[in-house]
This record gives C-alpha cells, structure tokens and sequence, in this order.
C-alpha cells in the first residue's frame, strides 16, 4: 500500500517535472526573435531515495562566457568603427560638396580668370570676372571652415548625447545587478531573464562608452570606463560631459572621487569615435584650412600691393583673415570688394596694359607658398580632401571588418544561445509524452490501488 | 554546428543585404557613369582626376588669352600691311616726282597724297583691337601717337601664355617700329617728303628714297615678327585641343566608369541580388513547411 502510495507521488513529480519542461520550451518558442534572449533548459536529475523519481533543479541558461565578453567588446568596436566611417564620410563632403574638387576647383577657376584677365587687362568685365573668382575661393574656404566647424558641433553633441545615454543605462545595470544578487542561488526562468536583460544593457555601454564588463561568479558585472568602475554592485558613479575652458567641446570627467578625465581611456566606442573625430580628424583639416587661408592671403597681398590698378592705385591688399581662424574669416578686402580696378596687374601707374601683375599672381601656381613652403596653393587644397579621402576609404573599410567580425561572433552566440524552433518542438513532443506516460502511471497505480481497496 | 532561426534570418538578412548594397553601388556607376565621384572611392584616382582637371581650367584660361592674341596680331598685322603699302606708295611718288617733266602742280597734288599717306600710317599706329591701342605698349588705352606723330606709348611687351609651355608677345610698342631712336621716324619721314613735294625741291625728294627704304624696313620687320607670333598663336590653338582631348581621355580614365564593363557589372549584380532574394524566399518557405507538421 505504501508503495503504492510512493508511485503516485513519483508520477506526480514526473507530470510536474514534463509541465515545467513545456513551459521552458515555450517560453523559448516565444522568445526566438527576443534580441539577446539566451535558450534556457530545464536542468531536472533523479530524485533520492526513498521517493527517487524526478525532481527539477532549476532553468540553465545557455551561454558561452567568452563568446559573450568578445560579443561585447565587438559591440564597442563595430559602433565605434561605424560612427567614424559616417563622421569621416561627412568631413568628406562638408571639404568636397559636390564631388568637383571643392576650393581646389575655385582655385583653378581663379586662375583660369586671371589668364583671361591678362589678354584683356583693362576690360572691366574680364577684371570683375577675376576679383569674383577670387572672392569665391575665399567663400569656398569659409563655408568649408564652417560646415567643419558645425561638424565638430555634431561630433560634441553625439559625446556628451552617448554619456547621457550611458549613465541611464549604468543605473538599470546596477538596479538589475541588485535585482539579480537578490535572487538567491536558485537558477530560475526569471533569474536568467534578468541576466540577459543586464547583459544587453552591458553591450550598449560598451557601445556607447567603450565599458568593460566583469561578472563574478554570483553574476554580478562591475563595470569599468577607462580602468574607472563605474558600476560596482548596484551603485554606480555618473559620468560628466564637462566643458573645457580651451576648446569649449566637452571631456568626459568620472569623479574617482576627484575629477578624472577619459577621453583618451575610452575604448573602441561611440563615445570615443565622436572626440577622435572632433579633436583629430577634424581639428586637422580645420588646421590644414587655416594655414591654406593664411598662406593664400599672405602671398596674394604681397602681389597685389606691390602692382597698380587700371586707376593708377597700388598698395591695395587683397585678402584679409582674421587672426585665429584663418578659414573662417578669409574674405576679400574690404579696400578692393567691388573695385576690380584696383587689382594689382601692372607695374606701373601708367601702363594698365602692362600685365608684369598678373604673371607674378599666376606665378602663385608653382610657387611652393604653403605648408611651410612645400606645397603650392593647389596641392594644399588637394591634399586637403584627398587626405579626408583616404581617411573616410580606411574607415569605411574598417567599418565593414568590424561589421564582419561583429556578425561572426553574434552567430556564434546564435549557435550557444539561439533557439531553434524544431528543437523546442521536439522538446515540447518529449515532456508531452513524458507527461502522457507519468499521468498512465497514475492510472495505472489508481487501478491497482482501487482493486486493492475491493479485496 | 547548431543552425537556429536566429542564425539562419541573420545569414539571410547578410545575403540580402550585401547583394544589394553591390547592386546599388553597380546602378550608382552606370547611372553616373563616374567610377570615383568622390575621394574615399579610389584616393589616388580622385587625386590624378583633380590635377587634370587643375589643367583643363589651365587650357580654358589660355582658350581667352589665345583668342585675344589672334585678334591683336591679326589687327596689328592688318595695319602694318596698311602701312606698309602706304610708304611703298609714297616711295614710288618719291620716284616719280623727280620726273622733269611734272609741275609743281602735279607735284602739290602728290604731295596732298603723302599727307594721306602720313594719315594712313598714323591711322594704322594707332590700330586698335577691342579697347586696346596694340601699338601703345601698356598704354592700351590712349593712342599710341598723337596727331604730330609723338609715341605717347611705353615700351611695355605683353607674353602671354596661349598653349602649355607656349608663350607669344601680342603686341609690339609702337616706336620700336613706326619711331626707332636708331632708325627714321615714318611720320617724320612723310611729313618732310610732303614738304619737298610741296616746295618742289627734287633733290630732297631724292635724297629721301632712302630714309622710306628705312621705314618700309622697320614696318616690314615689325609685321614679319608679329606675324611669326600670330602663326605660333594659331598653332597654339590647335596644340590646345590636341591637349585637351589628350588631358580628358586621361581623366576620364581616371575617374569614369567603363561602359560597358559598367553595365555588365550591374547586370551581374542584379542577378546575383535576385538569386539572393530566391534562396532567402526559398528558406523561408522550407521553415514554414517545417512549422506545418
């Protein structure tokens, strides 16, 4: 009778263990396009004795611990790889709009139009022609200074936008870090929905911020930024974007307890492409532009101060720049604007049809008067975009091998993590036989207690 | 290895993806016909591109400047020829007033000839090509000789470039050629033949002979130079276009795309795009039927 007793319970336990098998199975059916969902398993073993039997043990959660940390690290380096490539592309543009060679183009049309002026050089309409071209180079250098400059802008919103991000995101890891340490030892469904909720949480930081990531063995993640824990347990220490006093754009400052500033800690991420992009790639043409704008203005004035207008003057300057950024206040002198008769192409007050002036400007093709007097003004202004070229072609193909890399490692976490529809239907067909044959048991044990019971 | 709906969605999606990004990038080419449009498609191909293209503006400007030379030298050719038949006229008065038979009417009448002469020639000093006096140096803008035959000019040679490494003068200062400090004026000259004729004094008119040979010299010299500029200015044009189709078949080489080779290659590209969308298509149906059992 005991026995007997004993059996029902067996059989019980074993409908219990296959209900608990279909509601895993499920729920892993209906989270197969879940982003980050890992497969969970039912981890169930034979019971003690006396009962024996099966008892279930918990939910695993199916995950490979190094797939996931490189998964990680990749995120940060396919988001940063990314935003570069599109930073990159974009300087490109702002330095070349149209694709016709930007201010290389309006140096070649300036000196195309002093050539015409020097077949004609009292004709008015050829001189204004010619002070126009010049006066659109100087436009083509400000809006290109300008364009980079609001490009910068962009960069720095993007930063202090991804720190914004990320200390929104560091606050959920350490609630669910509390979350999860608050759930005992136990492996359940829920636990191991937590942990993927966190761990996605930890692929955005290190998207955004280039965090890294250390989960213990109680699968609590401590979370660092440039070798700073920003997340220990569940407190967490908030990022800044602070304005600096020198450039105005903003650091990324950790109070370690005194200010801290990563910007140049941070790893591969979108944080840190964003300020490579504004302190480096950007800063660089802006410089390589206003040395173009000083060096054009410097060699300009000299030639035509020293030359006599159609109207007997001399002495009048060409260009004018401001005295930082060159690029972004290079325009044509306010002594000359509109005054085509004042352009410098004679060398005598008498003679307007002397063109010793204008030979001297177009002497300015070959003459090396920039970078330091190793380039002509042309192949200033054409380093300048193919240089944003070669950096944009390099980072596009960067982009395009961390997406690979990226993609790789997601579909080896797919072949641990992922779920496969037949295989949960398989499951699903096994526990609902398991569960046919524990419920025959019961049936089958009734009977034998219900003639036990007539005897 | 362990395929998932994940795995298999995620290779489709890559498939598809990158069938049609090459797709894109292929109509993009033959749509364009430009295989660099930019820097970052090929550095080194943009960059070749903008310095050819640097040339070709270099050309345009030379287009204007060989243009403006053409019309100068043919000005200045035109009127030195007008002079030079004037003082070969008044030279042969010169001649045929010595003739004992003529009186000094006759001779009046020659020597109003050479006053229109003198005319022709101060007309011709002060040829003018658009707004530019050519024989007034860089004067261009007032005669070059004023009604006594003064060179009111300077010396002031204008070279221009008018083909790559080919420059010409297009004019040529007036006193070098009509008023030489080392030669005979041509206005001076006239002026005392109109006098002689007018005094009937032959000898004079005789002992000028050769001070026109000189003068019809200093022009003839004169229109020979700047007829060699003016040849050297209309081969120049024909040098620039043989350049400049030269410099465009090398850019277009550079930065534009093949036609054909475009054309195939996107045809390659739709199909390969297509026959990515099939598979995808036919995976889906494959999992779908699995679902149905």
């Amino acid at each position: 009778m005991a026995n007997l007793l004993q059996s029902l319970s067996l059989g019980a336990g074993a409908m219990q263990a296959s209900t608990y098998g279909s509601r895993v199975a499920a729920n892993n059916i209906a989270n197969v396009s879940t982003a980050g969902y890992s497969r969970q398993t039912l981890l169930q073993s034979t019971a003690s004795s006396p009962l024996l039997g099966v008892k279930v043990d918990g939910v695993a959660r199916n995950i490979d611990q190094s797939i996931a940390r490189q998964l990680r690290n990749q995120s940060g380096a396919s988001a940063g790889s990314s935003t570069r490539s599109q930073y990159l592309g974009r300087i490109e543009s702002a330095l070349d709009v149209n694709g016709d060679g930007g201010i290389a183009a309006k140096l070649d049309s300036m000196f195309a139009a002093y050539r015409r002026m020097a077949a004609s050089p009292t004709d008015g309409t050829t001189r204004a022609a010619a002070l126009a071209a010049v006066g659109s180079v100087a436009s083509a250098v400000r809006t290109t200074a300008s364009n980079l400059v609001e490009l910068q802008r962009d960069a720095d919103s993007t930063v202090n936008a991804a720190v914004t991000e990320a200390n929104s995101v560091a606050a959920r890891v350490a609630s669910l870090n509390a979350a999860i340490g608050g759930m005992g030892p136990v492996k359940t469904q829920e636990l191991s929905q937590l942990i993927d909720e966190r761990d996605q949480a930890l692929n955005r930081l290190s998207e955004l911020v280039g965090a890294e990531a250390h989960i213990d063995d109680r699968n609590i993640a401590t979370v660092s930024v440039g070798g700073v824990g920003i997340v220990i347990g569940d407190s967490q220490r908030v990022l800044r974007s602070s304005a600096t006093t020198v450039s105005g754009f903003r650091d990324i400052v950790v109070d370690a307890p005194t200010p801290v500033i990563l910007n140049d800690k941070l790893g591969p991420s979108i944080a840190k492409s964003a300020i490579d992009t504004r302190d480096v790639s950007i800063a660089n043409r802006l410089s390589e532009l206003d040395t173009f704008a000083r060096d054009f203005a410097t060699a300009a004035n000299a030639i035509q101060s020293a030359g006599y207008g159609t109207d007997g003057s001399t002495g009048t300057p060409l260009l004018t720049t401001g005295s930082a950024n060159g690029a972004l206040t290079l325009a044509l002198d306010p002594a000359i604007a509109g005054q085509p008769q004042k352009l410098g192409t004679s060398n005598s007050a008498t003679s307007p049809g002397n063109i010793a002036g204008i030979d001297a400007f177009l002497g300015l093709e070959t003459a090396k008067v920039s970078g330091g007097g190793t380039q002509t003004l042309q192949e200033a202004a054409q380093a300048n975009i193919t240089n944003a070229g070669s950096e944009a072609a390099l980072a596009a193909a960067d982009e395009i091998a961390q997406a690979s890399r990226y993609s790789q490692l997601n579909a080896a976490r797919e072949q641990v993590s992922g779920v496969s529809i037949e295989d949960e239907m398989l499951s699903i067909e096994r526990y609902q036989r398991a569960y046919q044959a524990a419920a025959r048991v019961i049936t089958t044990v009734n009977e034998m207690l219900d003639t036990l019971m007539r005897m | 290895m362990r395929v998932t709906e994940g795995l298999t969605f995620s290779q489709m999606r890559t498939t598809v993806a990158t069938a049609q990004a090459r797709a894109y990038a292929a109509a993009d080419v033959a749509s364009s016909g430009k295989r660099v449009a930019k820097s970052s498609d090929d550095p080194t191909s943009y960059a070749r591109g903008m310095v050819m293209r640097q040339s070709l503006a270099k050309l345009q400007g030379m287009e204007r400047g060989g243009s403006v030379a053409i019309d100068h030298l043919t000005t200045a050719d035109d009127a030195l020829s007008a002079a030079e038949t004037a003082i070969t006229r008044a030279r042969e008065i010169a001649v045929a007033s010595a003739n004992a038979t003529l009186s000094p009417s006759d001779r009046l009448a020659y020597a109003e000839e050479v006053a229109g002469l003198r005319n022709t020639v101060l007309q011709a000093a002060n040829a003018r090509s658009g707004e530019s006096y050519v024989f007034a140096g860089g004067r261009v803008s007032a005669p070059a000789y004023d009604s006594l035959g003064v060179y009111m000019g300077d010396d002031s040679v204008r070279t221009i470039e008018v083909s790559p490494g080919e420059s010409v003068d297009i004019n040529a200062p007036g006193h070098a050629i009509f008023t030489p400090a080392s030669g005979a004026s041509a206005f001076d000259v006239l002026a005392r033949l109109e006098a002689n004729l007018r005094s009937s004094n032959i000898p004079a008119v005789t002992a000028q002979l050769n001070e026109l040979d000189t003068v019809h010299q200093q022009v003839t010299v004169g229109r020979t130079n700047l007829g060699l500029e003016l040849q050297r200015s209309q081969a120049a044009a024909i040098a620039r276009d043989t350049v400049r189709v030269q410099i465009e078949s090398a850019r277009s080489a550079a930065v534009d795309a093949d036609t054909v080779g475009s054309y195939t290659a996107l045809m390659q590209a739709q199909q390969a795009l297509e026959a990515a969308i099939a598979a995808a298509q036919k995976m889906m149906q494959t999992m779908s039927n699995g679902l149905s059992f």
